[in-house]
Parts: C-alpha cells; sequence; structure tokens
C-alpha cells in the first residue's frame, strides 16, 4: 500500500521545481539564452502584466538594474505562488494515484484473508 | 495531508496580502479571506477537543485492549449509563474486590447524591470501617449477627409479595405433596391475617398455625373487621382439617420458620413499628448497609430481603413515573446466590435499581442450578464484566473467554528458485489469556464495559484498569453503630406471639375475658331483677 509517506517528497521536489528554475546560471546554448535568467525574466513579465501599469514598470525597471541576486529576490514571490501550485498539481496527482493503488490492494487483500478463512 | 497543504496554502496568500498591501494598494487586505477560509477548513478537519462529555465513575488511566497488539492509553471512566446497568465483578480472596465496591459506593454518595444499598456478606468489621472512613456512611444498618442494629419485619408489604416470599423461604420442595400443601396453607392464612389491616408479623402466623385458639381469635376477629367472607371461607377450609393432619403438613413449613421466629434475631426481624423499611427507604434513596456474614440463616435472611428488593423492583416499574437510580451492591455474595436471583436482577435493572455482584468463582454461580443456566443469565442481566486477579484455572479461563476473540493476520513470502509467492494466514486470537487474569496486582482488572462514542453512539470497551485506592486513614476510630430499637410490645399489633405463646399471659386474658363476662352476666340479671311496674 503506498501512503503519503512515500508520496510527500514528491510534493516537495515539485514545491522546490520554482524555486530551483529561477535559480539555474544562465547558458548560452545555440544562441538562445537557457538557464535561471530567461525564467526569472518571464516571471517578472508575468508579474508586471499583472499587477497594476505603475506598479508594473517600477517593476520591470528595478529587475533592469538589479544584481543577479537582486533579480532572485524580485522573482521570489513569483516562485512561491507558483510552488503552491505546482504542490497542489502534485497533491492532486498523488491522491488519486494513492486511492487507486490502495482500493486495489485493499480488495486484494480482503479477498486473499476471506480465501484463506474459508 | 489536505491539513497541511491546506495550511500552507494559507501562509502563502497571508504572505501575497502583505505584500500586496505594502506594494500595491491596501485592497489587498481582502486577501485575508481565503487565507481565513483555509485555516477554518484545517480546524474543522483536526478538531481539538474530540473527547465526548460523560459522567461517571473515573478511575484513572486505563489500557484499551480492543487489539492487544496495540494497546491504547485511555482515561478510564464507569459511566453512569453502564453503571446503571449493574456489573458482574469476579475475583480470587485479596484481589480488591471490596475496596473496588466501596469505591463505587463511595462515588455513588459523593458524586451522584444517591442513595444505595451494600449486601456485604463477608461480615469484617474493616469494610465497615473502610465504607465509612471514606465518606460513603449508610443512613440505616442491619446486621444478621449484631444485635444494636435496625429492625425489620419480614411479613411486611402486600398479601401476594408476602405469599410469594415466604413461599421462597418456607417451602423448600415444591413439586411434592407437602410442599403443595404448604402453599395452600400460605395462601389460605396471609390473605387472613393482611386482611384484618392491623400491623402483624411472622410469628404472628406462625401463632395461628400452631395454636387453635389464635386461628379461632383470628377467625372470629376477621369476622368482626368485615373481612372478605372468600378469605375467611378459605382460612376456615385450612382450619377444618384435622389438627394431627395439618399439623403433619405444616411440619416442614415450621421448622423453616423456626428459625425466624425464634431467637435474638427474631425481635429485630419481626418488628411492629421496623426502623428500617425498604419500601420507604427506596422512595427516600437512603443509603442501606445489609451485614450478613454467611450463614444458613443469612441466606434465608437475605433471599427473604432480596424477595422484597424484587417486589418494590416491580412497583416502581408499574406506577413509578420518577424513579431514582438506587444501587444494589452484592459483595462476597457468591455463596448467597439462589434460582430467582436472575429474574429479580432483571427486573432490577428496569426498575433503576441495578444489581451489581462481586463473587469468587464461577463454581459458585454454576452450583444454583448446576446446569449452567443461571451463569448464562446472570452474565447476560448486566451492563458491564470486571475480572480482578482470579487464581483458580476453570474460573480464569472461563473470565478470559468473555472477552471474546481478535483477528490476527500473518503475511509470509517465499522467495526461491522454485517458487515465489505469498502466503496469508488469519487467525482468532484470544482478546485475554487466563495467565493474565492470574498476574493482576490487586485492584487491577481487566473490564468490559459499555461507554459513548462521538454522535451518541455505545459500545463496548474492553480496558485494562486499576480502580482507585479511596482514603480509609480514619478506619481505625471507627466501631459498629449502635442502633436504638422500639419495645415491640409496646408497638401497634396483632401481638398473637405476646398473647397465645405466654401462657401466664394468656391465662390472665383468659380469666379477664371470664370476668368481663361475669360482670355482663351480673349486670343483665339484675335488669332482670328489676320490678318495671
Amino acid at each position: 500500500m503506498i501512503t503519503w509517506w512515500h508520496y510527500f517528497p514528491m510534493i516537495i521536489l515539485a514545491a522546490l521545481l520554482p524555486f530551483i528554475a529561477g535559480a539555474l546560471p544562465t547558458k548560452e546554448f545555440k544562441g538562445v539564452d537557457i538557464g535561471g535568467g530567461p525564467v526569472r525574466q518571464e516571471a517578472i513579465n508575468i508579474m508586471a502584466n499583472a499587477l497594476p501599469e505603475k506598479v508594473g514598470n517600477e517593476l520591470v525597471q528595478e529587475f533592469m538594474s538589479a544584481s543577479k541576486m537582486d533579480e532572485y529576490k524580485l522573482y521570489l514571490p513569483f516562485a512561491l505562488n507558483a510552488a503552491l501550485i505546482m504542490a497542489w498539481l502534485a497533491f492532486i496527482i498523488g491522491s488519486v494515484v494513492i486511492t487507486t493503488n490502495n482500493w486495489f490492494s485493499t480488495n486484494r487483500y480482503y479477498s486473499t484473508r476471506k480465501a484463506a478463512k474459508e | 495531508m489536505l491539513s497541511i497543504m491546506l495550511f500552507v496554502t494559507a501562509i502563502v496568500f497571508l504572505i501575497n496580502t502583505m505584500l500586496f498591501c505594502a506594494y500595491v494598494s491596501i485592497t489587498g487586505a481582502l486577501g485575508l479571506i481565503p487565507t481565513l477560509v483555509c485555516l477554518y477548513i484545517v480546524r474543522r478537519l483536526n478538531p481539538q477537543d474530540q473527547t465526548t462529555e460523560v459522567e461517571g465513575w473515573e478511575i484513572g488511566e486505563g489500557v484499551d485492549i480492543e487489539n492487544p497488539d496495540k494497546p491504547k492509553k485511555v482515561k478510564a471512566i464507569l459511566e453512569d449509563r453502564a453503571l446503571d446497568l449493574g456489573f458482574l465483578g469476579l475475583g480470587s480472596p485479596g484481589s480488591g474486590k471490596s475496596i473496588m465496591a466501596i469505591g463505587l459506593l463511595k462515588y455513588f454518595t459523593e458524586h451522584r447524591k444517591k442513595g444505595w444499598v451494600y449486601w456485604e456478606g463477608k461480615g469484617d468489621l474493616d469494610i465497615y470501617q473502610k465504607t465509612v472512613a471514606c465518606g460513603a456512611t449508610p443512613n440505616k444498618f442491619f446486621s444478621s449477627e449484631l444485635p444494636s442494629s435496625d429492625s425489620i419485619n419480614v411479613f411486611s408489604g402486600d398479601t401476594d409479595s408476602v405469599v410469594e416470599r415466604l413461599t421462597q423461604i418456607l417451602i423448600s420442595d415444591e413439586s411434592d405433596y407437602y410442599g403443595n400443601a404448604q402453599r395452600s396453607a400460605l395462601r389460605k392464612v396471609v390473605p387472613l391475617i393482611k386482611g384484618l389491616n392491623i400491623t402483624a408479623s411472622l410469628r404472628d402466623l406462625y401463632v395461628v398455625y400452631t395454636r387453635e385458639d389464635a386461628a379461632m381469635y383470628v377467625m372470629n376477629l376477621a369476622k368482626e373487621k368485615e373481612v372478605s367472607p372468600d378469605v375467611i371461607e378459605a382460612a376456615r377450609m385450612f382450619f377444618d382439617i384435622d389438627e394431627k393432619d395439618r399439623m403433619e403438613q405444616l411440619k416442614g413449613l415450621l421448622n423453616k420458620m423456626d428459625a425466624f421466629v425464634l431467637g435474638k434475631i427474631a425481635d429485630r426481624i419481626n418488628a411492629y413499628n421496623p426502623t428500617l423499611d425498604l419500601k420507604s427507604s427506596a422512595g427516600k434513596s437512603d443509603s442501606i448497609y445489609f451485614h450478613l456474614p454467611y450463614s444458613k440463616l443469612a441466606k434465608d435472611l437475605a433471599i427473604m430481603l432480596t424477595e422484597e428488593i424484587g417486589e418494590i423492583a416491580k412497583e416502581r416499574q408499574l406506577y413509578d413515573k420518577n424513579r431514582q437510580s438506587w444501587p444494589q451492591v452484592y459483595d462476597d455474595w457468591g455463596a448467597f446466590f439462589y434460582e430467582n436471583f436472575g429474574p429479580i436482577s432483571a427486573r432490577c435493572r428496569s426498575a433503576k435499581m441495578p444489581i451489581s455482584f462481586l463473587f469468587q468463582s464461577k463454581g459458585q454461580t454454576d452450583r444454583v442450578d448446576g446446569n449452567r443456566i443461571f451463569t448464562t443469565e446472570i452474565t447476560d442481566n448486566i451492563g458491564g464484566m470486571f475480572i480482578l486477579r482470579i487464581n483458580g484455572t476453570d474460573t480464569a479461563k472461563w473470565a478470559a473467554e468473555q472477552f471474546g476473540e481478535y483477528e490476527t493476520a500473518e503475511l509470509s513470502r517465499t522467495d526461491n528458485t522454485s517458487y515465489e509467492g505469498n502466503n496469508m494466514s488469519v487467525n482468532e486470537t484470544p482478546r485475554v489469556k487466563s495467565d493474565t487474569l492470574k498476574n493482576l496486582n490487586a485492584g487491577e482488572a481487566i473490564i468490559s464495559c459499555l461507554i459513548s462514542g462521538e454522535d451518541g453512539t455505545i459500545r463496548n470497551q474492553r480496558m485494562k484498569v486499576r480502580f482507585p485506592y479511596p482514603d480509609f486513614s480514619e478506619e481505625k476510630d471507627i466501631d459498629w453503630p449502635v442502633i436504638k430499637n422500639h419495645n415491640n410490645d409496646e408497638q401497634e399489633g396483632l401481638h398473637l406471639w405476646r398473647d397465645f405463646m405466654n401462657a401466664d399471659r394468656l391465662n390472665a386474658l383468659k380469666q379477664q375475658i371470664i370476668e368481663e363476662d361475669q360482670q355482663i352476666e351480673k349486670n343483665h340479671q339484675k335488669l332482670m331483677d328489676v320490678d318495671y311496674l
């Protein structure tokens, strides 16, 4: 039987993914930047669009002049919410997997026990 | 896990709210709403207070042994609703039965503020001392051996109940010719005496059976008091039997009655104005201590009193709308069991007079009828079973069986070159082993008792507990009670025993009647001699 004790590391990993993705070093590969930089940039763009215009502009300005560490700090609120969404997705998938698996296990157990008793 | 997820969500919402309020607008405070909703759901999913409020005797920490492989610590409470169904306590000498019973009386006295009846079959002074020392002082005290205890009238009650009670005690064999004749004698004479509406005692009945002149006196008195003619006629049919034959029929009955009408105790159990009347005590919810150390007489008395309790229960069942709980605790009662105990215990339980009994061996209940119906009946009529330390193998085995079995499953796996697979075996294992009962400490018990669950459900809980040891520090200063009884000869009553069993007194009475008769004759003669013309 699978329990949450087996599955909860998956939730933690899912939740850590946005934090790790934003922290990766940025590299150029075949003329395209990949790594943490584009992730942070895309996150700031999404946030700037979601916020009121004035605050959005201030955020973009701040990001443009920030160091890598400050960029990550500005990225953290987005990462936090993304982590929450990832965690809930992992939780829902985990619930389905555990419930289905345990339903089979329980029925197999009862059938075996019934057969043993008979 | 859902609670953890919701809690984390609430924290993230809170951080978002704070950031929004700080950098964007105060309207971000609306984010507190989903935060609080999440926290509310978490609270509902994990209620802090999962206990059910119950009233009962708190006996401390216990261990739930529903599944002995996974024992759980619990707070052991014997709920009032369970105690009001009565219980059976079984334990060897020194296992702590009496201390448990006294603790229960203390609970009834101090917490429930209601009366009780303690039937004590051992008779030790220290039990009385402990009962009083811990605060459970009885209002009434009756002893089969101590002269200075309360008095009772074993002939009290309505006609049918007295006949029933006396039949139980005085007629040993109901199937033979003499048994039927004796039952008939009771049914013909008891209504006659009861019909007089004068307080009578068993001694009066004895005198009516043994003295022709007393019988004649009662018959004449019955006519004078206009007792129902059919009752008088039935009595006449009995008294018309040839005296020799009649006495032959009554021989066994009178022999049995001797124990109740002769001897020192006879005055206290045939009181016209008794200081202890069970019926009124039941109404007032008195606390009564019956001190009945085992003897043949004590057993007969106990049966007679238990039958009276059964009659009170019957009356409460039928007519008492506001009956208060009046528990009966029979301690060390193994030797006192008799056939009718089962039906009485069922009746008492439904009349809120729950019977609880403590005894030492299953053999004591088996002995009653030999075929074990009595034991089954007794165990079926109680709400809880408390098993203390038991030394005897048979009783321990039987007691252990009362706690049933639980299911265990074993899974073994074979994995080798020729075979691979699982094998599961399911076993029913006794929840309690007889050896466990032999190894209990004094006061420790394995109990099976009803408990309330959530949403008003009730289930049977099996626990290992240790009964509390009350404070008996003042017991040494306590002695038997000294109760002053009324002088029976000075009380209002039928007084056949006083008047017909004392030859001098009887002669004096006869002389007085003759003198009165002569006086009437003289007066009549004087009237006749007067020359009215």
